[in-house]
């Protein structure tokens, strides 16, 4: 029985790389993270931040080639993911980690019935029968809100919600510790967007799991999460409770974030993007990746890159920081 | 072309990265794979001996002039592949003989190119009841096996070279004509769309540079390939007897007259063999080196 | 489903005419006057030339000529064969098993080979086994079957003596052209089953049975292989249709009582009707096999079996 706050997962140091044509894309350079038991974590973050390298890395579905994870240890069970061998973590997929991926219309195989796709999740990880497999598949399906009936269709035959609500039930059949959500609902009419999430929410407190969940969406972030990561060019660079990062906003990128929403209440002619694009990964700047793009950078910025420390009320990796009575201008 | 915008807070300055001609860029990506090369290097090679093939050799001493009491002679120094059954230099045929297989082979391929181009743009570009007549011809043609059609032709119109050149040509037409309807069709959906929203209206002229430059490149690659196809097909033609007849040097036709010697002078059957087969491998290369050249996302 | 079978049977029926007519009139153009090389031994007078001439129907203009043998062709009656006499159909119809069997083990030896290869290449992209694998799909396509034949022959019958070099019997005599013949398809099968298998594993259905913790030969096998049979059975399925009618070469070098056969020994005799016969009847046999490999679809795809049954 894991206690309340006991470490589901426990990240550190992580380097991942990929090796192509053009050059070396530096996808995740020294992330950290822990996530305590029955918690749910959101990692927000743009495009190519290396929200979507960070999960794979976890379930060890980096493809190598091109991908190599350089150095950095994930401790899940009191063991370091990174070294078990690859019997191990089939065993780990699918039973005590799971993922959903983003795009629900090509995350199932075609040609397969959904209560297949669902019972030969139980068929790999638990000694049952056929006929076994294929009843508690029916249940999951019934559990995620899709009738037991349609067990023998396929996916093409089901919109995207449910699509997505088949890959939660593949994902949760064996009552995993830990699900990873990439960006599940991104890819959904907003509408049924919060219909899934509500499932998820749902689903996770009853099973007692804890779920990371990727998003470039603050909304789901605020809706669905306790904590909250932002990432940036492969670095986590603002952590907290949501409350707090969303309170008292630290980083200055992260500030930017909560800028560039449209806002009901306030009337405003323009929407504030941040100016500029994510650095290159291939060719990343020496200082603080954002500094380029960042209003409140100086001389020290882009000389070294700053680490994640505990500010105020949460953590944060800006050496603006280091100046006395530093503070953002605040959200407009 | 690359752009890289970098935007301070007062100025947008762009970075451009350096423009190389697709030709050039082409090129480049092609003379990467060694394999390509080689192919492109032995075709060339080919081309030259049939270019030069009536300096090489005499036509009627050389090829045609039976001489029996030399005839089933192994390969040796003064007959470096040998003789054939009525005593002929088999090498003076084989450089002969290439003249004759790549110019039936190109011949009928520009042939497939031209028309095979002609009907597919027109399809592609005017879609509608045009697309539709064109292609219920192009299919009832297409519905008869390529070699099926080569042979009634060439029966038809009987065994000289330019029936040979339209035989392969008809019966290789229709799937080049729908390969390059289908080009036109995509790249039509795209240039428009863009072109279009650019320039405020329809400039014609613009869409037919834009169109053209890229409905190229899939009928140079498909080009390139039916030459192998076609001389493939031009000497199982003569090997059955249909296609070019002796005494004209044709390798199929070789090959088929060596079959009754094949016990004791095999070499007859195996030469024309071995030049087909490296004829049609470095065609082969150097064509899949321009496909994977002119279009590395298709890189297998 | 029964629906979509006949609409496309139907719409097979203009094609066959059209291309029946595309050929009747090619090899009506032929210079050679069949009534003259039919009477050549018998030194015939003008008058009995054209009695022949109207015995046979071809003092008619051609297009009368086409029409007449279509009606004849729903009765099944294509002519007789100019040199033997009999009713083509019927000669047809006596060599056809002899070609299916010849066509049916030649893709098994094509698949044996190039599906296997086929797949492991896609999973060990750009390994030592998939270089193999490619440069065996290339020389497949580059060598010609009738040299292939030939050096088979050599080897096996000549030199080895352990094959007959020709003619039909036991389970021996297909052997030799079953190889030649299928050796020319499994380039392209090969090709096919590669290419088909690496653009089926890029796709995320796979990245989602790996995370569920499948083996990874479970998922090659069922998840990806299924998906990438679709295309990889057309391939097969055109080859075969083809078989039927480009085995002449084949057949005629390892004296194979096939379909080709009779229509080179029709060629060269200038036995119109069954050269005529013979080619339409292949034309018909593929698009049939085509339709065939169509409802096929719907039997391993489910998304297709769908599109069919809603229409």
């Amino acid at each position: 029985m894991t206690a309340k706050n006991d470490l589901v997962l426990d990240i550190s140091d992580l380097v991942v790389h990929y090796e192509t044509m053009e050059g070396t894309v530096k996808a995740l350079n020294g992330v950290n993270m822990k996530i305590e038991h029955g918690r749910t974590l959101g990692l927000v973050g743009e495009t190519g931040a290396g929200k979507t390298t960070t999960a794979l890395s976890i379930m060890r579905l980096i493809p190598d080639p091109p991908g190599i994870i350089k150095s950095g240890k994930i401790m899940f069970e009191g063991n370091d993911i990174l070294k078990l061998p690859e019997s191990k973590i089939r065993e780990l997929r699918g039973s005590k980690i799971s993922m959903i991926f983003q795009d629900p219309m090509t995350s199932l195989n075609p040609v397969i019935t959904v209560g297949e796709q669902i019972a030969e999740v139980y068929r790999v990880h638990e000694t049952i029968s056929i006929k076994q497999a294929e009843e508690k598949a029916n249940e999951m399906l019934e559990l995620v809100g899709i009738p037991s009936q349609r067990s023998c269709e396929y996916p093409h035959q089901f919109s995207g919600g449910m699509r997505q609500r088949v890959m939660i039930a593949i994902a949760l059949a064996c009552n995993p510790k830990l699900l990873i959500a990439d960006e599940p609902t991104t890819a959904l009419d907003v509408t049924i967007q919060s219909q899934v999430l509500d499932l998820m929410k749902e689903l996770i407190k009853k099973l007692d799991m804890s779920m990371i969940m990727i998003t470039h969406d603050l909304g789901i972030v605020a809706e669905v999460c306790d904590e909250v990561m932002v990432m940036y060019a492969g670095r986590i660079i603002e952590q907290g409770s949501v409350r707090n990062v969303f309170k008292n906003t630290l980083h200055p990128y992260t500030e930017g974030l909560f800028n560039s929403l449209p806002s009901i209440h306030n009337e405003k002619e323009r929407l504030k993007p941040i100016p500029g694009l994510m650095p290159d990964p291939i060719e990343l700047p020496l200082g603080c990746a954002f500094a380029p793009r960042c209003s409140y950078a100086d001389e020290r910025c882009n000389k070294g890159i700053p680490e994640i420390r505990n500010y105020d009320t949460h953590s944060v990796a800006c050496y603006a920081y280091d100046r006395p009575g530093f503070k953002l201008r605040g959200r407009n | 072309m690359a752009q890289l915008y970098v935007q301070t807070d007062n100025e947008t300055v762009l970075q451009k990265r350096k423009r190389i001609s697709k030709a050039a860029e082409t090129w480049i990506r092609f003379s990467k794979s060694k394999s390509a090369i080689v192919g492109m290097i032995v075709f060339c090679l080919l081309l030259l001996v049939a270019l030069f093939a009536g300096i090489l050799v005499d036509y009627e001493e050389d090829v045609i002039m039976v001489n029996l009491p030399e005839r089933l002679k192994a390969p040796s120094a003064e007959y470096p592949l040998g003789t054939d059954g009525l005593g002929r230099d088999i090498l003076a045929r084989m450089i002969y003989g290439t003249r004759i297989s790549l110019g039936i082979a190109l011949a009928s391929v520009v042939f497939q190119v031209i028309v095979g181009t002609l009907i597919g743009a027109t399809a592609g570009f005017y879609g509608g009841k045009v697309d539709n007549v064109l292609m219920r011809i192009n299919d009832v043609f297409a519905a008869i096996p390529n070699l099926l059609m080569a042979i009634t032709i060439a029966t038809a119109l009987g065994h000289s070279i330019i029936n040979m050149i339209i035989a392969i040509g008809i019966s290789g037409t229709p799937a080049l004509a729908r390969i390059v309807r289908a080009t036109v069709m995509t790249v039509k959906n795209q240039e428009f769309v863009e072109a279009g929203r650019a320039l405020g209206g329809n400039d014609k002229q613009i869409i037919i540079f834009h169109l053209i430059p890229n409905c190229i490149a899939p009928i140079i690659v498909q080009g390139t390939l039916r030459i192998a196809a076609a001389i493939l097909a031009t000497s199982s033609l003569s090997f059955l007897g249909i296609g070019i007849k002796p005494p004209t040097p044709e390798w199929g036709n070789m090959l088929s007259a060596g079959r009754e010697f094949l016990r004791n002078a095999p070499h007859i059957t195996v030469i024309p063999g071995i030049f087909i087969i490296i004829t049609i491998l470095s065609i082969n290369l150097m064509g899949d080196g321009l496909r994977d050249a002119l279009d590395p996302k298709l890189k297998r | 489903m029964l629906k979509y079978i006949i609409k496309r049977g139907l719409q097979l029926i203009p094609v066959i005419i059209g291309a029946s007519a595309i050929i009747f009139f090619i090899i009506s153009m032929s210079d050679n006057d069949p009534v003259i090389m039919l009477l050549a031994d018998t030194n015939p007078t003008p008058e009995q030339i054209e009695l022949k001439r109207q015995e046979l129907g071809l003092d008619k203009p051609l297009v009368i000529q086409f029409a007449n043998y279509m009606k004849g062709f729903l009765t099944g009656d294509l002519g007789n064969s100019y040199s033997t006499g009999r009713p083509v159909f019927k000669e047809y119809m006596a060599r056809l098993p002899a070609t299916i069997k010849l066509a049916f083990w030649a893709l098994i030896a094509s698949v044996i080979v190039s599906i296997p290869i086929g797949i492991i290449s896609a999973v060990k992209q750009y390994s030592f086994f998939d270089n193999f694998g490619m440069s065996f799909a290339l020389l497949g396509v580059s060598i010609p079957n009738f040299w292939l034949g030939l050096m088979l022959i050599l080897l096996f019958a000549v030199n080895l003596g352990w094959l007959p070099s020709g003619g039909s019997g036991g389970f021996k005599y297909i052997i030799l052209p079953a190889i030649t013949l299928g050796s020319g398809q499994s380039g392209l099968a090969l090709r096919m089953t590669r290419s088909s298998m690496l653009e089926v594993i890029r796709q995320d259905y796979i990245r989602t049975a790996r995370a569920k913790g499948l083996a990874e030969k479970s998922v090659i096998i069922k998840h990806a292989l299924k998906n990438a049979l679709i295309p990889i059975i057309t391939v097969l399925g055109s080859q075969f249709g083809h078989a039927l009618g480009g085995a002449m070469v084949v057949e005629t070098i390892f004296s194979w009582p096939g379909v080709g056969r009779l229509m080179i020994d029709a060629i060269n005799k200038y036995d119109r009707p069954t050269v005529i016969g013979c080619v339409i009847m292949l034309c018909i046999m593929i698009s049939i096999i085509n339709l065939f490999i169509d409802i096929l679809y719907a039997f391993i795809d489910p998304r297709v079996r769908t599109e069919y049954t809603a229409n």
